[in-house]
């Protein structure tokens, strides 16, 4: 099964560079290759043979005004520049907006000239921006490397909440053009498209008529809205499976932000998991306000999730058994559950244990049983849920003192041993 | 006498902090709001005469939510306590705390009202690195 890094903030750059042998393909929001233009081009050229993709992003018209413009009440400069490539009227329709408004399906403009743009984008702009004056100055930093297309084209794609929902039918549209794009232009990219939804909407009816529309497609990359393995039911997590192991019968499926859960589908055909580095694991439509830095989090591989590294700490010494074994928490724990306050001193190699252990997750998952998967988990269950769910966790209060512990995993068993057709 | 109850009954962590640093710096070095991985530590100090550390989680009234941080410093202190307003004392489900060996105190609103409840248990998950870290730098910075 294949990894690829979604990057998000500037310093994800240096630290995928460091990760590359563990990875196998780069995602590229087109927001940020819009807005830090020469440095995202110049890193994604730099590499050689990096395949990647570039994520339009065009969601982000759904989003009402609040959410897209910045304290000044101007959009944001990132969606701004995006929006100025994709449409000479896209810029002047959201900053139109008034207060809690949003665009709706009808007030997309000139479709065909939307895909065009889109197209142009994701085929010439890293090409254009790596090669500018402005670039000069990241080539010295990142080098320069073997420029290479996408490896295939992501149409625009919007959220939608049912297949009768305008935003289902808008999608498909734009889809259906960017594939007779694709298919006119001399470069022979395939299109693919990204399937917004959430597992939530999903029945028989819904994953057979997706698949009946996205048949002629073989590149389809599956988001699944707010997909919070820690809290999803097992419900979904079987209508999951299904929506993908039908997609599965005829493309290339690929899920967009997930952790272990859904890298379990591989059972069923996916190819590919998309997630940032220590976050990204899910990804709301809902934009929550606030936020700041991401929280230093340390990835149990036995629990298949993150911990505060104050929980870790306690985790660590009350299971000594549970002290990570890839390289990088060899060199830095030696078996000591003292050292793990060494990562908070250096949060990088948190980081590249994360990519360590879930590269070896990946190359584990393709040659392990449905059985196998599910007793491993009942196990880990088992053996720690009632250690586990008596230690403070800010992330999974419950009530008095006590927290959610590892009931996550026998959702994850049973949505895994449920039979699907 | 209402009255004045009332008004005892908005004071501040601060202040209670404040009363409690008072007391235990008579003897001790001591550091307020220490960061401890993700969290803050409301106060941290070390017992000269035992050279343990011994850390507070001081609340008005949520002694939950100051027993929830208690637990997490049983990594950082030998002691870990919970110190709640006088005012709410009786709140404290005290066998909860025993259970998980985090010591009690009561702070009252003027100075020196201070009185130790329940004494803490030395932790068995002192990450012996932080608490050697921390104990150098309260005895350098002579806090």
């Amino acid at each position: 099964m294949d990894i690829n890094l979604r990057f998000g903030m500037q310093r994800d750059k240096e630290i995928i560079r460091d990760l590359a042998d563990k990875i196998d393909g780069l995602v590229i929001p087109a927001h940020i290759l819009a807005y830090q233009e020469a440095s995202t081009s110049v890193f994604v050229a730099s590499f050689k043979n990096m395949p990647y993709i570039i994520d339009p992003m065009t969601f982000l018209l759904q989003h009402s005004r609040e959410n897209l413009v910045n304290d000044s009440g101007e959009l944001r400069i990132s969606i701004g520049k995006m929006c100025d490539e994709y449409h000479s009227s896209l810029s002047g329709l959201l900053s139109n907006l008034p207060a809690g408004g949003s665009l709706r399906p009808g007030s997309i403009p000139d479709q065909q000239e939307l895909c065009k743009n889109i197209y142009k984008t994701q085929t010439e702009s890293v090409a254009e921006k790596s090669t500018t004056k402005k670039a000069e100055k990241y080539i010295k930093r990142y080098g320069r490397g073997a420029l290479t297309l996408p490896r295939f084209v992501v149409a625009p794609y919007f959220r939608f909440d049912s297949t009768n929902d305008p935003w289902y039918g808008l999608s498909l549209e734009l889809a259906n053009i960017m594939k007779n794009i694709c298919e006119s232009k001399a470069e022979s990219l395939e299109s693919g498209v990204i399937l917004y939804l959430s597992a939530d909407n999903l029945n028989d009816a819904t994953i057979n008529r997706i698949a009946s529309d996205y048949a002629s497609f073989r590149h389809i990359v599956v988001w699944l809205d707010n997909f919070d393995e820690a809290s999803v039911i097992t419900d979904n997590i079987v209508k999951s499976r299904q929506l993908i192991k039908q997609l599965a019968g005829f493309s290339d499926v690929e899920v967009l932000y997930g952790g272990y859960l859904l890298m379990t589908t591989t059972i069923e055909g996916l190819s590919a998991i998309s997630h940032g580095i220590l976050y990204s694991l899910h990804k709301s439509f809902v934009i929550t306000p606030g936020g700041g830095g991401v929280p230093e989090r340390y990835y149990i591989p036995k629990f298949k999730a993150f911990r505060s590294l104050s929980q870790t700490d306690l985790i660590l010494h009350r299971h000594t058994e549970l002290i990570c074994d890839c390289v990088i928490c060899q060199d830095v724990m030696r078996g000591d559950p003292d050292r793990i306050v060494l990562f908070a001193d250096e949060p990088e190699k948190l980081r590249q244990h994360f990519i360590a252990v879930r590269r070896n997750e990946a190359d584990q998952i393709e040659t392990t049983k449905r059985d196998t998967i599910v007793d491993e988990l009942r196990d880990t269950y088992s053996i720690y849920h009632k250690s586990i769910s008596h230690l403070p966790n800010p992330d999974a209060y419950k009530s008095g003192s006590n927290m959610h512990g590892l009931e996550y995993l026998n959702r994850w068993a049973d949505g895994i041993e449920h039979n699907i057709s | 006498m209402e009255r004045s109850k009332k008004i005892n009954k908005e004071i501040s962590e601060k202040r209670l902090a404040d009363v409690l640093v008072s007391h235990i710096r008579k003897s001790n070095p001591v550091k307020r709001e220490y960061r401890h991985y993700e969290k803050y530590i409301d106060l941290i100090g070390l017992v000269i005469d035992s050279n343990e550390l011994m850390s507070v989680e001081v609340k008005v009234k949520n002694w939950q939510k100051a027993f929830q941080q208690a637990v997490v410093n049983l990594a950082v202190a030998e002691k870990s306590y919970v110190a709640i307003y006088s005012e709410y004392i009786h709140r404290v489900d005290l066998d909860r705390l025993r259970a998980c060996g985090i010591g009690l105190i009561s702070v009252g609103s003027v100075w020196g009202a201070v009185q130790f409840i329940e004494p803490a248990k030395s932790s068995q998950l002192v990450n012996t690195i932080t608490n050697k870290r921390i104990k150098e730098k309260l005895c350098t910075s002579g806090a």
